[in-house]
């Protein structure tokens, strides 16, 4: 009876902590919300950078924290959130408006890349549904699946079991597909290839070393591919596929 | 050519300049009049001749009041092929004291050496008393240092008057500077004329000559003027100083003259005595507008104000032109007054409006009316609203705001049917793309709905492999439950076969014991097969018949070959049992019938 006992409050410990958890960003949120409105955007800067402190995030959250930036205009900070919402959500049109925006704030201009539709497509498919939902849904598809199987064999008949059997592919695909899409989402959340120079002004080396030839200079707000890391140095590469190293300092991942 | 010109031209300049070189420099003193009287001008001035100098040091002028200088001024002169070349340094002095005073030397540095002038003595006559200079003042420094107000006070002085000390910001003060004199001013002049910092300020006109009054201070009888009055706007708040106004004014004061002098009798002898004096200065305390209750379309009015509203006409076609007028009239500070622009329709062409202001200060206020004349052009047809209007000021008698607003006027402008229709679907419009004023980011986001943990994955964690397992588990754990089933199933039929012929062999065992005894073994057979049977359906021996056995088959849903065969079978049994056939062996008979309760067994349909 105390062994029971003892199980419903570690339970509804669990519980209050997984609901406090969830109260506490949320009244963050509205306090941010409402400093915004007033136009006090340090307050408003404050309240969204606890809740990004407590390890919590909201695509709502990574776009609040942009707009905010770019009111207090520090345009590379806003781009940096704003490429975070891509990163982990899929694009809205009030998120590409903004983004189109805050790059005519920018000095360097470079070329679009020829696949970013493409990529940004690809991008909205994975990050359509979060983590757990591709979870779930790829869990209750492998449940299905074995169900369908479980049918081609139990099958009485020929045709019962020809159809049961094209039922059990599909769900096989489609369960592949969707937990593949979950194990996709999760490499390209964790990934760190992908930064916004922050510093105004950054020298681009030929060679990881202070001493190397200067390939060219960009600017605050270039999103750049991270490719390789040395020590304090990156080897990035440009949209245009220029490439070369500079320090990790000049950049933050997004 | 010119080119040439010109260098011909530098060189011949360089010749003459070589040849003054050549002259011996010279520095002289000289005064322009020799003996001076007290109160007359004199011009004391150093020359240097043939050179050019620096380093100009003037002599001590502390015996005569400076009223100039120095005035530098170089001279060069090429007559007959000499060249001659001058700098002189002048001052500008008045005699205040008689006797003789020696100007001492002046010194400069020219071609490298100093020269000196030679001392010059001036004799200084009685003429017009001159007040001394104040003892600070800096000979050769230009100040010329006032005389003494005081000193004047009781013949002439200025006195400053303002009609208020404490006003509003924006609030008008009129400062009136009056002269009182007690002997008669022969001549005037303006010294210094008052700034008036931080005020925005106007002269009256005075029509003529203001008339002399009499007036009574301090008990003397004075005559009184108003020299200056200025209406003046406070345009800062704080304490604002209004300065003085400062002049010289020249007096004809009756002189104690000679009694036996019968000229003199007559006429009096009169002096003209030269007097500089200012006025007090006051300052004006300026108190900042009443934040409490102001109107949002207050501008900066102080004073009292009407407002009004005019359209030349409300029904028009489109491209006409209308007239706005705005007008604000009364009193106050209308050269301030500014509207705020009204609200015209995007569809109206408008223009800077044609603001007049007319002004008059005859009546000692600052009154009048500022016109704001808009011209607007409606582009197209419809039903527009202007305005509303709305005009405030602060009244600082009240001491309170005033808004005057007016409703928006309603015009009708209809459609210009002269315009030519372009095509079927645009009647005679321009399109015009949409304007895009500013850009700014969208607005934030008000609502998160999903919040999560960053680094935190489903897919891929021990929750999630975990139930992969349970659920693979489950369906071959299920999967190994039905294949158990299944076989189950048929391990019955073998149970129920097996126990069938177990039944039989049970039955039939005393036939079988008798096999050898062929009467026996048929009475047993036959008493074993029917024993079964009645056993099998519960039926009293005594009732058994094959009619009874055949309806309890069938009640079993017994199929219909199942039952002719049990019946054949039983036929033959009776028969063999009182007639026994050699032709057939017991042993084959005797399988015959386990057989027979082997099918009943094996049969048994599953309804029963």
């Amino acid at each position: 009876m105390n062994r029971l006992k003892n199980i419903f409050g570690v339970f509804y410990f669990s519980l209050c902590v997984l609901t406090a958890r969830a109260q506490e960003p949320q009244n963050l949120f509205d306090q941010g919300v409402a400093a915004y409105a007033k136009a006090d955007y340090t307050g408003a800067l404050n309240a969204f950078k606890k809740i990004e402190g407590t390890g919590q995030k909201s695509y709502a959250l990574f776009f609040n924290i942009g707009n905010v930036h770019y009111k207090q205009r520090e345009y590379g900070q806003a781009m940096l959130y704003y490429q975070r919402c891509l990163k982990y959500y899929s694009s809205t049109p009030e998120l590409d408006q903004n983004i189109a925006l805050t790059q005519k704030q920018f000095i360097d201009k470079l070329p679009e890349n020829p696949n970013s539709l493409i990529y940004q497509s690809w991008n909205n498919l994975v990050n359509a549904l979060n983590n757990t939902q591709w979870g779930v849904v790829g869990l209750l598809l492998f449940g299905v699946t074995n169900l369908a199987f479980w049918f081609v064999w139990s099958a009485k008949h020929a045709t019962a079991r020809k159809k049961a059997l094209l039922w059990s592919l599909l769900a096989l695909f489609l369960c592949i597909s969707i937990n593949m899409l979950g194990f996709i989402q999760k490499e390209k959340h964790q990934s760190q290839h992908q930064g916004i120079i922050l510093s105004p002004s950054v020298n681009v080396q030929s060679e990881p070393s202070e001493v190397s030839a200067q390939l060219f200079v960009i600017h605050e707000g270039v999103l750049v591919e991270i490719k390789q890391t040395q020590g304090e140095w990156l080897r990035i590469q440009l949209s245009d596929g220029k490439h070369g190293w500079c320090l990790k300092s000049a950049l933050e991942v997004v | 050519m010119n080119g040439l010109k010109h260098i011909i031209k530098s060189i011949a300049l360089t010749i003459c300049f070589s040849q003054a070189w050549a002259q011996p420099a010279t520095f002289k003193a000289k005064v322009s009049k020799n003996p001076v009287a007290t109160g007359e001008r004199m011009v004391i001035e150093f020359e240097l001749g043939n050179a050019q100098g620096n380093g100009f040091q003037a002599p001590s002028l502390s015996d005569f009041k400076v009223l100039g200088g120095p005035n530098q001024s170089s001279s060069f002169q090429f007559i007959n092929g000499r060249t001659s070349s001058s700098q002189s340094f002048s001052f500008v002095v008045m005699p205040y004291k008689e006797g003789e005073f020696t100007i001492g030397s002046a010194s400069i540095v020219a071609d490298g050496k100093k020269m000196t002038t030679d001392p010059i003595t001036v004799k200084v006559t009685k003429g017009s008393s001159v007040p001394a200079p104040s003892s600070n003042s800096t000979p050769g420094g230009g100040d010329v240092a006032e005389p003494k107000a005081d000193k004047a006070s009781g013949n002439v002085f200025i006195k400053l008057f303002l009609d208020k000390t404490k006003v509003y910001k924006g609030e008008q003060i009129t400062a009136t500077y009056k002269i009182y004199t007690r002997a008669s001013i022969v001549d005037n002049s303006l010294e210094e004329a008052p700034s008036f910092n931080g005020f925005w300020s106007k002269n009256i006109d005075l029509s003529q000559a203001p008339p002399l009054k009499p007036e009574n201070v301090n008990g003397m009888t004075y005559y009184s003027a108003v020299i200056q009055k200025k209406v003046l706007f406070p345009q800062r708040t704080g304490k604002l100083k209004v300065d003085a106004l400062k002049m010289q004014v020249v007096l004809r004061l009756k002189e104690q003259g000679n009694p036996y002098d019968v000229f003199d009798q007559f006429f009096g002898r009169y002096r003209d005595v030269k007097y500089d004096i200012a006025s007090n200065e006051l300052s004006v305390d300026v108190l900042p507008l009443p934040d409490q209750g102001k109107p949002a379309s207050f501008n900066g009015a102080v004073g009292n104000f009407n407002f009004s509203v005019d359209v030349s006409k409300k029904k028009l076609k489109a491209n006409d032109a209308i007239n706005l007028k705005l007008r604000v009239s009364g009193q106050g500070n209308l050269h301030l007054v500014d509207l705020v622009k009204p609200v015209f329709p995007s569809d109206f062409e408008t223009y800077d409006p044609k603001i007049s202001d007319q002004t008059t200060l005859s009546s000692g206020w600052m009154d009048g009316k500022k016109e704001w004349d808009y011209l607007l052009i409606p582009r197209v047809g419809g039903n527009f609203n202007i305005g509303p209007f709305a005009f405030s000021y602060f009244d600082p008698q009240k001491k309170k705001y005033v808004e005057i607003s007016k409703e928006a006027i309603e015009l009708e402008v209809q459609r210009d049917s002269s315009q030519q229709v372009n095509s079927v679907f645009s009647p005679g419009v321009q399109q015009k793309d949409i304007k895009t004023m500013a850009s700014d980011v969208q607005y934030i986001q008000t609502n998160a709905s999903s919040w999560s943990r960053l680094g935190e994955y489903f897919v891929g964690s021990i929750l999630y492999w975990l139930c992969v397992i349970l659920i693979l588990g489950a369906f071959i754990g299920f999967y190994f439950y039905q294949k158990h089933q299944i076989e189950l199933q048929s391990d019955t039929i073998w149970l129920r076969q097996s126990k069938a012929s177990k039944v039989a062999q049970q039955r039939l065992q005393k036939a079988q014991q008798a096999i050898q005894q062929p009467d026996l073994f048929y009475e047993e057979l036959y008493k074993g097969f029917t024993g079964y049977l009645a056993d099998k359906w519960n039926i009293d021996t005594s009732l058994l018949t094959k009619e009874h056995i055949a309806q309890k088959m069938q009640q079993a849903h017994y199929a219909d070959q199942y039952i002719q065969q049990v019946m054949e079978h039983l036929n033959y049994l009776e028969m063999v049992r009182f007639s026994p056939l050699q032709n057939q062996s017991r042993e084959a008979l005797y399988q015959q019938t386990a057989d027979c309760i082997n099918t009943i067994e094996k049969h048994k349909p599953n309804k029963a």
